[in-house]
């Protein structure tokens, strides 16, 4: 028994889909009648004006007494919610037919949320396969974005053994790898499934790749990869088994690799499944002695969903084991997987790419952040309505969170809406430790607002990372208009991106619907002055 | 009908084995009706009434009628809903803990529901009325009054046998119920006006039935 209790999930797979249907009716007339009483409590705290009262009739004396004991007090009805929401975001067998009844008979605009959801999976049903459809195949270098073209290779190499520090890639001890028992879940947390790319900007957002150039490894080694000149390609191919939730990366060989001691090489295959550079995330294949031209004809197994690819790079590179001292890097080939043609099963040759040093500055987008929007136009005096306009942001996750170090972080994600950036103003979520995509889950609540007040306003969402006691940005978004203006003047963070005020124009224009949004995390929000 | 004119939103939720007649008793109370067709609840459903609360002011006089929004939150017994519905008890200012008179286990198990709330309700030791509810089944009848009772002032609470089928003591096991609250509510916020020693109608909270002398307190 504990005497404080903190947030445990909720596992309702058990439940049949009718069973989760009817019980999220509840749980959405529960909202419909807390969204008034909220409401009521508003007009209240005008006009009460003893606080002891107060506290009775707005409940607060209840909240009060809950927060004693749970520590981040959710209401059962929200985890309840959040459960079932999730659970059919991530299930493609929703049963559609249930949802839609749902939206007929009830006339409430509380259910326009799940209408919002109908409509993306059934978005997703038809379009699910052109989403994960990439650039096209025929292309020398294979199924990869443009974001990846390596600069002039010679010149690269040149450079990277000015740069060369002495570091290298970590000593490799265990050579063989036996790559059958590697099933390794890699997201521990939330996936996302194809239909939670709502909008079809956001869908595009995800095709413009993580970096402006140079290889997603190269940001976190900082390492000794000038010693051997990269040449020659390795062939492998890609295949998805959906039913055993299991990524296939099957490496058949390479041809005229280079030799990293006197005329021979021993190498083997490693691969990552960025940003995830745990060892859980790497993979080998076994050796194969003295040959330039190794077959290997090995299947290397991620177990993961794939909602969850989308968001990771696929880093294969070439080693020489060395048996004393630092193995040799001999190339590498990375793949992005949201534009990777998985109806493409065929092996592929690709040219060995050499390692470029990279800065974090060359990083243009670190992941995507997924939340849902929606704006509450102002109401009238006792109709239960709130009597300014609010916005709430539902944050829900980030997928693919990439640091400058890589590998799981600790997160979180502070709020504004600009022009507002006092420190009432800002509001954030916990920290969810050690995730690549963390879910926080958070709902955030602006008001204040007339409908004219939102063309000038800016959400400002931010992603922060936290080491130890430092926090330190990765990135963000501005949800606004994008006019470059706010009440007349000129201000730097009216910079949305096409897609971001898509989001937020959406949003405008479709009051009390929740608008739903997967956009990149993007680095180059243009700084505010203080 | 749930509009915001009223002076207090107060949920509570209904608990107990499957079949003891939770739905039905909740149905009697809002609606006055009976339906004697078993449908088992999914997982979990609430009802609404509106209701006037008149009691006297801390002055002792009596102070004018307040109007109460009631949420009836209503659980399934059933065990594979246990992890749905127990996510729910936190949300709760009181509880109505049944059980039912012609069916020995469901009032063996109330005190498994006992220690279920003083782990997931919002505090330790929350209002609770007991309910042995079908009492209009005197032929069936299992639980004598005197076992329900003893077991009742075991855990310091107020016990009713109810009968949905035709509404006795449903509307007073619930307004009873309103009444703990209400006080609870008013000690929450201000104690100063309560004299030294007075007793908590609620009495000690002791799920292990053992007479405990330290009297647990609301954790305000």
């Amino acid at each position: 028994m504990e005497g404080k209790q903190g947030d445990s999930s909720l596992d309702l797979s058990h439940l049949t889909e009718e069973e989760q249907t009817s019980i999220l009716q509840v749980v959405q007339r529960d909202l419909e009648l807390r969204r008034r009483d909220e409401g009521r409590v508003r007009t209240l705290e005008r006009r009460e004006t003893n606080s002891t009262r107060l506290r009775f009739l707005s409940g607060a004396w209840f909240s009060e007494e809950c927060s004693k004991r749970h520590l981040n007090w959710t209401s059962g009805c929200d985890l309840v919610h959040a459960t079932i929401r999730h659970r059919k975001t991530k299930s493609r067998d929703v049963s559609l037919n249930g949802l839609f009844n749902m939206e007929r008979e009830d006339n409430n605009n509380t259910l326009l949320e799940t209408e919002g959801r109908v409509k993306d999976s059934n978005q997703e049903e038809t379009e699910g396969t052109q989403s994960l459809k990439p650039v096209p195949t025929s292309t020398v270098n294979g199924p990869v974005s443009q974001g990846l073209q390596h600069s002039n290779s010679s010149s690269s190499s040149k450079e990277c053994e000015t740069r060369s520090n002495g570091q290298s890639e970590e000593p490799e001890e265990d050579l063989i790898d036996n790559y059958n028992g590697d099933t390794d879940s890699l997201s521990s947390l939330t996936e996302t499934d194809p239909s939670s790319l709502r909008t079809s900007s956001s869908t595009n957002s995800l095709h413009s790749g993580y970096v402006l150039s140079g290889s997603m490894m190269s940001l976190f080694s900082s390492g000794d990869f000038g010693v051997v000149e990269v040449r020659g390609r390795i062939q492998y191919s890609l295949a998805y088994n959906s039913q055993r939730e299991e990524l296939q990366v099957k490496v058949y060989r390479c041809e005229d690799i280079a030799a990293a001691r006197k005329n021979r090489s021993d190498p083997y295959v490693k691969t990552y499944l960025l940003p995830d550079k745990s060892n859980h995330s790497k993979k080998k294949t076994s050796v194969k002695k003295k040959t330039l031209n190794p077959v290997y004809d090995q299947t290397l197994r991620y177990k993961v969903r794939i909602g969850e690819l989308r968001s990771r790079t696929l880093n294969l590179s070439v080693w020489h084991a060395e048996p004393l001292g630092r193995n040799v890097f001999l190339g590498e080939v990375e793949v992005t997987l949201a534009l990777w043609d998985w109806t493409c099963t065929q092996p592929l040759w690709q040219d060995l790419q050499p390692r470029v040093y990279l800065s974090p500055d060359s990083i243009r987008s670190r992941g995507n952040i997924m939340f849902s929007i929606k704006y509450i136009p102002e109401g009238y005096e006792g109709g239960g309505l709130p009597l300014t306009g609010e916005v709430h942001i539902w944050l829900r996750e980030a997928q693919g969170l990439l640091s400058n170090k890589g590998g799981a972080v600790d997160s979180f994600v502070r709020s504004y809406i600009l022009p507002d950036a006092s420190r009432q103003s800002g509001q954030k979520t916990r920290v969810v430790k050690h995730s690549i995509s963390p879910t926080y889950n958070h709902t955030m609540v602006y008001d204040g607002f007339h409908t004219s007040d939102l063309r000038e306003a800016c959400a400002e969402l931010t992603v922060w990372q936290r080491e130890g006691l430092k926090t330190h940005v990765l990135g963000g978004v501005r949800l606004s208009c994008g006019t470059g203006q706010s009440y007349g003047e000129v201000v730097s963070w009216m910079d949305s991106t096409e897609e971001e005020v898509t989001v937020w124009m959406s949003m405008i224009e479709n009051p009390n619907h929740w608008i739903d949004a997967t956009l990149p995390i993007r680095t180059n929000l243009t700084r505010r002055s203080e | 009908m749930s509009d915001g004119e009223y002076d207090y939103l107060i949920k509570f939720l209904a608990l107990g084995d499957s079949g003891v007649g939770k739905t039905s008793f909740l149905y009697q109370y809002t609606d006055s009706k009976f339906n004697s067709k078993f449908i088992t609840t999914v997982g979990i459903d609430f009802r609404e009434k509106r209701v006037l609360y008149k009691s006297p002011g801390p002055d002792g006089t009596s102070s004018k009628g307040q109007k109460i929004h009631m949420q009836l939150w209503d659980t399934a017994g059933q065990e594979r809903f246990r992890s749905l519905t127990t996510a729910f008890f936190r949300d709760a200012m009181g509880f109505l803990l049944l059980f039912d008179l012609t069916n020995e286990q469901s009032f063996l198990n109330v005190r498994h529901w006992m220690s279920q709330l003083q782990i997931h309700a919002y505090c330790e030791n929350p209002d609770i009325v007991l309910c042995g509810n079908k009492c209009d089944l005197s032929d069936q009848r299992m639980i004598s009054e005197n076992q329900a009772r003893e077991l009742a002032e075991k855990y310091g609470i107020p016990y009713f046998e109810t009968s949905a089928a035709n509404g006795d003591n449903v509307s007073q096991a619930v307004e009873v119920l309103l009444d703990l609250i209400m006080k609870r509510m008013e000690r929450c916020v201000d104690k100063s006006w309560i004299p030294d020693g007075t007793v908590r109608a609620n009495g000690p909270f002791t799920p292990d039935l053992s007479e405990g002398s330290d009297r647990s307190r609301c954790a305000c």
